[in-house]
């Protein structure tokens, strides 16, 4: 039974293997392809550059999207993306969320947003002012000191709980 | 097409992305898929702390307001010629001093209350 598990296994890791070399093959005859018509046509150095950036962002789009489609069906869990670590709960037991997290998360979106929006309306990146770096830095700094208190709050409960436990052994 | 098409192109790409993902995130908060559970208490009883409630809506407040103001300016009003280019509209420094200000007291508040297991 094992031997038989082990056999499938191990085509199946062959079959996958083909599969890879296949595809790299495929690939590579598809640039070699395109290369060739390229030369044949007689390209010029600024038509391959922008065949490239095309290729380039394409695979930068595929990758953001495929990112964003894993988050929309769940396979990207974003449950604790504002929550604490796993060992700071609540009284109840349940992981807690942080404040200092998600004033650092609504910040980002819109300071990011404004400034790539801006800087697509311009047509150059744009300068961000003293005091909104102060609103990010405040953020950061706020989200950090929220941290250590959190750790030192947990370390404490940590020890109390251990210190309890021996003296209920003694 | 040219190359620099292309990018104000993948710009607007970039833009959308993130916007879609803001968009995600906030549904998924509205829905319950995020953990937002004692994100307004300190453990005790699940009791709202005062200091909490106050930096979410200065968070919230501060946010929309910043928002608003730089979608409502015309770009010509954001260039500046001492800088030589264009600047995000500036914070008013009262706003700064008032996340300053809460997120100080959420944070003081946090080191004070101690969640249920920690009391003396």
């Amino acid at each position: 039974m094992t031997d038989q598990s082990h056999v499938t296994d191990e085509q199946a890791l062959r079959r996958e293997r083909a599969r890879n070399v296949l595809f790299i093959l495929g690939f590579l005859v598809l640039v070699s392809a395109i290369a060739g018509y390229a030369i044949h046509e007689g390209a010029k150095p600024s038509h391959i550059a922008l065949i490239g950036f095309i290729a380039f962002s394409a695979v930068v789009i595929a990758f953001a999207a495929a990112v964003l489609w894993e988050i929309v069906n769940g396979t990207i869990d974003l449950y604790g993306i504002i929550s604490e670590p796993a060992d700071v709960v609540d009284g109840k037991g349940k992981p807690k969320a942080s404040l200092s997290r998600f004033q650092f998360l609504v910040f980002t979106f819109v300071v990011a947003g404004l400034f790539l929006m801006l800087s697509i309306e311009a047509g150059a990146f744009v300068n961000i002012p003293n005091n909104v770096l102060g609103l990010i830095g405040l953020s950061g700094g706020g989200f950090i000191v929220s941290k250590a208190v959190g750790q030192r709050t947990n370390g404490a409960k940590k020890k109390k709980e251990d210190s309890s436990t021996t003296g209920q052994g003694e | 097409m040219s190359t620099v098409e292309l990018a104000v192109l993948l710009e607007f790409a970039l833009l959308a992305w993130l916007g879609v993902l803001a968009a995600v995130v906030a549904v998924k908060i509205l829905r319950g898929d995020v953990n937002t559970h004692g994100l307004l208490t300190t453990s005790q009883g699940g009791a709202l702390d005062p200091e909490r409630a106050a930096l979410m809506v200065a968070t919230l407040a501060v946010a929309g307001y910043y928002m608003i103001q730089t979608l409502g300016t015309p770009l010509a009003d954001l260039y500046d010629e001492a800088v030589g280019g264009y600047v995000l509209p500036d914070l008013p420094t009262e706003l700064l001093v008032l996340i300053g200000g809460s997120q100080a007291g959420y944070l003081t508040g946090k080191f004070i209350r101690k969640p249920n297991g920690t009391e003396p």
